[in-house]
């Protein structure tokens, strides 16, 4: 049997500052790059507002760690602790075979939240660049956050899923709320959610990370 | 500092308190003992627990009362209108619940305790400051009525928030109300406040003590209660969690710091002049009885505030700008957003475009500002309204001190209320009506002002007279509780072509004020050289003299390269740049590099030549102005383009510039992005470059009395449906359309469908742009389209956005479905042509 108690405290971790920067590439093909040839002008303000936008983040993030359970009849996962509802299709073939699942929450921080605001008042082209270059920041905390827990997770025993997140599939966007109540997120990274369900600052990423044991042991 | 309020005091031991001559112990955490007792998950809102199980948290709080704790904060941690929604239970029912367990429990004093409202203040957020402002207020009367001797406002993260409470707080009661924030351990609250910020900010506002709570333990708040003391004319509050929070193998949270670590750890914080002091997340009872020896040993408080310095600050909600007593140190403020001699930015204020200030904001700052000072004082504006949102937009953007600029009282009221911060107020002057009008705004607000010395009878022709004046302002600045250090005097400057004998006079007025009066001095330097050739010449000059007669504040336009050499010049003679670095890095080069004035020149983008001779597009000559401006636009260089524009212009007429080389120039963009050789902040670029040259255009039309030359006689009005908030795609295509010569009218995001309506109405527009990104939020973008079929059956619509297909916007009553933002200028076109 994987996973004693003891060793599931080590599984998961912060709210932390995460070590990340700019894929400068990447942030170009979220606004649709293939193989243009850039100017350089361009090229050199992309650079410029891609270092402005690790000036100004300041990203954080936070994982725990939840038992997972079945409940019979529903067709919706259970994380137990919180009491977090999974439902559909989607998230339960994800986290098929896994018995435990981890909550992540990573964040840029209010201060690039302002920073797009400003990039946007001063030119639509730099408020475009400046959210490509977030997005790639914000997607590199995210993987930031995956490489500390990956190890963790390892080193008792388990095998970790990619990352799931709220409106993959057919998984709502509406558990975006629980699962950062689950994770006190609001208290511990300072990201709020709207009606819509979007979260501020709008950087932020939440995922789901399933844990299946790495070893078939059952029924030694 | 806020004008003296009248207080009700419980008792002796509290007045002490207040006046930093007594210690306070307060209790602990509720949230780790009301788990042990298994209560945690019988309702969502804690603070119900008052109302179900009255007598578990009179135990509760009994044992701190036994612990020794002084004060007793109420478990009403939760409770505002916006958790309590749904319940059943008020906010008066739960603080009356709440007072009388605390009083029953035996608790010496007893604090109503206000936490944060759990929503995101405007523009952030959703919440509006006179919402917060209201759900705050009506905690604190709710506290007052049930009885509590003090209000405690805690664990708040951003200033306006907190800015908000504390008003509300010491309008709604007569009690003492003190604030503590919540910071990281990179010593910044989420919303990027220090502590410095936080105590400049609160206790000038009139808060009864300031200070920190919560996220950190007592090892890591420390520091910061060392650097929160100089800011803090007030007695210092603070309450650390037991440690950092960790996660035990059964998934609960606990803290690792032990009541004997907590008590050695608390020495520091005592010792930094903390006089209220707690504990917050994981402390328990025998934290405080370990804290309640600790107090006990030791004498009483020697000299309260002993730390604090009376400095003249101001402050956003991230920075401050200090200039300490006795130190030579200057602040320069911007002078750029004022619509006096600016037409554009005049006719962006009147459209309700705020983001020509926040690109002059940027500028400024950029160039050396280290306040920005903000008027928008036009003929036919809502003045209180529009100073109010401008400055909630540069404060959502930029992270400077603003200077709140208006001869309108309610202007400044209303921005000093919104302003997350201290502001500094310009201005009062010696006039009995303005000093009864406009003083008390500032204490009430904690703002710092600036005086000019004139009055009823003008500006003094002497330095006598005008050092009267100042004296004056600061008497009547004390009576309405204005500490003198909050004042910054600004003696006026007259232009040397009419007043020569009176430039002299002025300089000695600053010298007076400065070394007789203890108040900082303010000059607004470029007036000194009006009517004359070369005013950048004299100016910088005479700011010179000023400063070194010991102007603090310059008031000036900082992208002037002749004002930077005479600033950063001064930084070295007075020590402020220490080691010279500021002065090396700007022009330390090889012999004959560029200064800061001809860096500039240099900067400007030099004129482009076409690869080859082959014309570019067809039709097109290939060399000359023309080709150079097609060039620039195709590749996406404004300022290029807009030089390439101004000289065609010697030439030949904008009608024809715009349709026969922007036109072709744009239409071959668009040619290039479908085909996959152009990415879209390629097409922007372009689009930005061709705006470039067609503004260039417009201003040379409207001055040759032309109309500009626009491709539609009606704006296209353009929105982002009612709840949903992505914008990227609509500005898009508003540029292009502009750049195509479209007039748009742009209602934002999240607009309700009643506005669309209105505004298609009310412009004449024919065609309405719509965009939704999200799939919750089409359905919005269906109601807007029903709406205007019914009330404007007139008008076509066109919508857009990632969820759309051509399929879904023809069913939900669509006119056309733009793919992209080239698709909606093809509408355009075929609409208006």
């Amino acid at each position: 049997m994987t996973g004693a108690s003891a060793d599931l405290a080590a599984v998961g971790f912060g709210p932390c500052a995460l070590d990340c920067s700019v894929d400068v590439p990447r942030a170009l093909r979220y606004l649709g790059h293939r193989r243009q040839e850039l100017p350089d002008h361009l090229e050199e303000r992309v650079r410029s507002i891609a270092r402005r936008c690790e000036e100004t983040a300041r990203p954080r993030g936070i994982a725990r760690i939840f038992p997972l359970a079945r409940p019979e009849g529903e067709d919706a996962l259970l994380l137990e602790g919180p009491q977090l509802r999974l439902p559909g299709e989607a998230i339960a073939r994800f986290l098929d075979g896994c018995t435990h699942a981890v909550l992540l929450a990573v964040t840029l921080g209010m201060e690039n939240e302002r920073a797009l605001r400003q990039a946007q008042a001063l030119s639509a082209v730099d408020g475009l660049l400046m959210d490509g270059c977030s997005s790639s920041l914000a997607e590199s905390a995210a993987n930031a956050a995956s490489a500390l827990l990956e190890p963790q997770a390892r080193a008792v025993g388990f095998e970790p899923t990619k990352r799931f997140s709220p409106g993959y599939g057919d998984l709502p966007l509406s558990v975006q709320p629980a699962l950062l109540q689950a994770l006190d997120a609001e208290k511990l990274l300072g990201i709020h959610t709207a009606p819509s369900f979007l979260m501020t600052p709008m950087k932020s990423i939440t995922a789901i990370v399933g844990l299946k044991p790495s070893c078939a042991e059952e029924g030694r | 500092m806020a004008s003296p309020r009248a207080m009700n005091v419980a008792n002796e031991y509290l007045a002490e308190v207040l006046a930093g001559r007594a210690r306070m112990l307060c209790d602990g955490g509720m949230g780790t003992l009301i788990q042990e007792a298994g209560l945690a998950g019988v309702h969502e809102v804690p603070d119900l627990l008052n109302l179900t199980h009255p007598g578990e948290i009179r135990a509760l709080q009994r044992r701190y009362v036994e612990a020794g704790s002084d004060c007793i904060t109420t478990n009403t941690f939760n409770a505002n209108r916006l958790k309590l929604e749904g319940t059943g239970a008020t906010v008066a029912e739960v603080y009356a619940a709440a007072a009388r367990i605390a009083r029953e429990a035996g608790a010496p004093l007893v604090a109503g305790d206000i936490g944060p409202t759990g929503a995101l203040m405007q523009p952030l957020g959703p919440l509006s400051f006179e919402e917060a402002y209201d759900i705050f207020a009506e905690q604190a009367r709710a506290a007052e009525a049930a009885g509590c001797d003090l209000i405690f406002i805690e664990t708040v993260s951003d200033l306006l928030e907190a800015k908000a409470a504390l008003l509300a707080a010491l309008d709604s009661t007569v009690l003492p109300v003190f604030v503590t924030m919540t910071f990281g351990e990179d010593g910044r609250t989420f919303m990027g406040t220090t502590p410095a910020v936080a105590a400049a900010t609160l206790s000038a506002l009139g808060a009864s003590a300031v200070g920190l709570n919560c996220s950190l333990g007592p090892d890591e708040l420390a520091p910061l209660v060392v650097q929160m003391a100089p800011y803090a004319r007030c007695p210092l509050m603070v309450q650390p969690n037991a440690g950092l929070p960790r996660v035990t193998p059964e998934g609960a949270t606990v803290f690792d710091v032990g009541p004997e670590d907590f008590r050695a750890s608390m020495g520091a914080i005592l010792e930094a002049g903390a006089v209220v002091v707690g504990g917050c997340c994981g402390t328990t009872p025998d934290h405080i009885r370990h804290l309640r020896e600790l107090l006990d040993g030791l004498p009483a408080p020697e000299a309260p505030l002993a730390a604090f310095r009376p400095s003249f600050t101001v402050t956003s909600a991230q920075e401050m700008v200090e200039l300490a007593p006795g130190s030579r140190n200057i602040a320069v403020i911007g002078e750029r957003i004022n619509p006096t001699g600016r037409k554009r930015f005049r006719e962006a204020l009147l459209a309700g475009d705020y983001d020509m200030a926040v690109a002059d904001a940027v500028a400024q700052v950029e160039a050396g500002a280290d306040i920005l000072d903000v008027n928008v004082g036009v003929p036919g504006l809502d003045e209180p309204a529009v100073l109010r949102t401008v400055a909630e937009r540069l404060q959502a953007t930029v992270s400077v001190p603003l200077q709140l600029d208006s001869s309108n009282p309610q202007a400044l009221e209303a921005a000093c209320r919104v302003y997350a911060g201290r502001p500094l107020i310009n201005s009062v002057n010696g006039k009995a009506e303005n000093l009864a009008a406009v003083l008390p705004i500032a204490a009430r607000y904690g703002a710092t002002v600036l005086g000019l010395t004139l009055d009823e009878d003008g500006i003094p022709a002497t330095a006598e007279g005008r050092f009267a004046i100042a004296q004056r302002i600061v008497e009547a600045a004390e009576a309405a509780g204005i500490p003198r250090q909050d004042i910054a005097i600004d003696c006026l400057v007259m232009a040397a072509a009419t007043n020569q004998a009176e430039v002299p006079e002025i300089l000695k007025a600053l010298r007076r004020c400065k070394e007789e009066l203890g108040v900082r001095t303010v000059l607004g330097v470029s007036n000194v050289s009006f009517g004359l050739p070369e005013r950048s010449v004299l100016n910088a000059a005479f700011l010179t003299a000023a400063l070194v007669s010991g102007l603090d504040l310059p008031i000036l336009n900082p992208l002037e390269p002749r004002y930077q050499d005479a600033v950063r010049s001064f930084k070295v003679l007075n020590g402020q740049d220490e080691k010279c670095l500021g002065y090396l890095e700007a022009y330390a080069n090889a012999p004959g590099a560029p200064t800061a004035s001809n860096r500039a020149a240099a900067s400007a983008p030099a004129a482009v030549t076409p690869a080859s001779s082959a014309p570019l597009i067809e039709g097109v000559p290939a060399e000359g102005e023309a080709a150079t401006l097609v060039e620039a636009v195709l590749t996406g260089r404004a300022a290029a383009a807009a030089t390439a524009a101004q000289a065609l212009l010697a030439e030949t007429d904008p009608v024809a510039i715009a349709g026969d080389l922007l036109s072709p120039a744009l239409d071959e963009v668009g040619r290039r992005y479908d085909s996959g050789a152009y990415f879209l902040p390629q097409l922007m670029a372009s689009a930005e470059a061709a705006k470039a040259a067609f503004d260039v255009l417009s201003q040379a039309s409207k001055a040759a009395g032309a109309a500009a030359p626009v491709a539609a006689d009606c704006p296209i009005v353009l929105a982002t449906v009612e709840g949903d908030i992505h914008d990227i795609g609509k500005n898009i295509v508003k540029m292009l359309l502009e750049n195509y010569g479209y007039p748009c009218l742009d209602l934002g995001r999240d607009v309700a469908p009643e506005a669309v309506v209105d505004a298609a109405r009310e412009s004449g527009a024919r065609l309405v742009g719509l965009s939704a990104l999200m799939t919750t939020t089409v359905g919005a973008m269906e109601r807007t389209i029903a709406l205007l079929r019914q009330q404007a059956p007139d008008v076509l619509v066109m919508v857009g956005g990632a969820v759309l297909t051509e399929d879904y916007a023809a069913r939900i009553g669509a006119d056309f479905y733009a793919k992209d933002a080239a698709a909606s200028v093809k509408v355009a076109q075929r609409l208006f042509a």
